[in-house]
């Protein structure tokens, strides 16, 4: 691939998103459509963002423990804990819980659509298969991803302030005291607006391979691989860039 | 009216529609032509789907087109009502009860039962898929209809109910197929063969 396609390639990625958003149709149906996709992305990912909350709370109050543990006052526990986790943890990973469950799924889905000639059915109908089929979906994945941020955030603080207390013997006000003292707001709020830029462009990832697919079955599963890949390294490097930006 | 005007089309190096002219004005046309011969790129070029390299698709003013795809091309996560009625309600402001209506004549006209209408479309036999591919094709009222394959896949029972539902339509249009047989039962005098990117009208 030369340098002037990859630059195509590049701007056509970018573009994408923001070509979807300006797709028109009946906004009624849109709404219809986002419903069923705020469950499917949403309400169908709280098992695992439960599961990997439980987790995740548990190993990061065990390892900020074992750093602090003799040298700084219990309180740290919460203050450290909490800010790990608003600031990178829960945004990252429900990133990418987003990212393996959802956006995977987008790409297939609409890829197997397009190679069964469903997009050119709709342009047939005249329907703009990114106002149908990519609205919706991105749309869902917006709304939803901080959703899921908030639920990871609240999860994981509880169990690790269960742990501390069970385990360290750290009184659940003394965690919450670390974790609200000294309170900055900016954290909170970086938290989500980081996730819902993440939401955006794993989305936009999803949606954007999965109608590029040209070709068959074997393309389909391309589409998804470049999708995971193209939206995990998109978390990090946006990532990165919002830390600068905000601290 | 359809009007094709020096039609060309090159994937690669392989010319897959070369020079191509003719006018569709009110009557059913077949293209016959083998495996690869280039009839989908064809219907594609005729419904705006691909551009041509070079020349024109002229369609007069308010013409319309319906297309049932060679494999149906339906949303299987939706019910056979939901995938009728998709182009009107997406794109009409017309009531429920008027798509209701335009859903039972077009039931009563491709002799489908009611029940069939709550099924989801991945429960669908072939022959099933293909009926509610036309019915959604012509529910919005097209001027031309578009056929790539109608009966591909399909035993001779149900190919002979297709081609029996085709031919009472009367819609005008292209029906592209690599078998000769269909073009008979449905009667068309307007034959082509699509053969090394030619288009030559046959007797």
């Amino acid at each position: 691939m030369n340098g002037a396609k990859i630059f195509y390639e590049i701007f056509n990625f970018i573009w994408f998103p923001f070509s979807v958003i300006l797709a028109s149709g009946k906004p009624k149906r849109t709404i219809d459509r986002l419903f069923d996709q705020l469950y499917e992305i949403g309400i169908e990912s709280l098992p695992l963002i439960f599961v990997t909350s439980v987790f995740l709370g548990l190993v990061i109050t065990i390892q900020t423990y074992y750093q602090i543990s003799g040298m700084l006052p219990k309180y740290f526990l919460g203050l450290t804990v909490g800010r790990m986790v608003m600031i990178e943890l829960a945004p990252v990973l429900s990133g990418l819980v987003i990212t393996g469950r959802s956006v995977s799924a987008m790409a297939a889905e609409i890829g197997s659509m397009k190679i069964t000639e469903q997009l050119d059915a709709l342009r047939v109908m005249k329907i703009d298969p990114k106002y149908f089929l990519a609205q919706p979906r991105l749309l869902a994945v917006v709304i939803i991803t901080p959703i899921l941020n908030g639920v990871m955030l609240l999860v994981t603080l509880l169990i690790g302030a269960i742990y501390a207390q069970l385990f360290y013997h750290t009184d659940l006000s003394v965690f919450f005291y670390g974790l609200t003292h000294p309170f900055a707001p900016r954290i909170f709020w970086v938290s989500f607006i980081k996730s819902t830029i993440f939401g955006f462009w794993c989305g936009a990832s999803g949606l954007y391979y999965g109608f590029k697919v040209e070709g068959g079955t074997k393309e389909v599963g391309k589409a998804v691989t470049n999708a995971i890949v193209t939206a995990t390294v998109l978390i990090l490097v946006l990532d990165f860039l919002v830390a600068l930006i905000f601290f | 009216m359809i009007k094709l005007i020096n039609v060309t089309k090159i994937f690669g190096n392989r010319v897959v529609l070369d020079n191509i002219s003719f006018t569709l004005e009110d009557k059913l046309i077949a293209i016959l032509g083998a495996t690869g011969s280039g009839k989908t790129v064809l219907l594609k070029i005729i419904s705006g789907l691909l551009k041509p390299d070079t020349g024109m698709v002229i369609l007069s003013d308010r013409t319309s087109l319906g297309c049932v795809f060679q494999h149906a091309a339906l949303f299987d996560s939706l019910t056979v009502e939901e995938n009728i009625v998709l182009p009107l309600l997406e794109t009409t402001d017309y009531s429920q009860q008027t798509i209701r209506t335009k859903l039972e004549q077009i039931l009563d006209k491709l002799n489908l039962s009611f029940e069939l209408l709550k099924r989801k479309c991945h429960n669908l036999s072939g022959g099933e898929r293909k009926l509610v591919a036309i019915a959604r094709a012509i529910i919005t009222e097209p001027c031309y209809m578009l056929y790539d394959e109608p009966t591909s896949g399909l035993d001779s029972d149900t190919t002979l109910h297709i081609t029996h539902v085709i031919k009472k339509l009367k819609i005008p249009g292209v029906l592209v197929t690599h078998d000769l047989k269909v073009i008979e039962l449905l009667e068309i005098s307007e034959r082509y063969l699509l053969n090394m990117g030619q288009l030559k009208k046959i007797d």
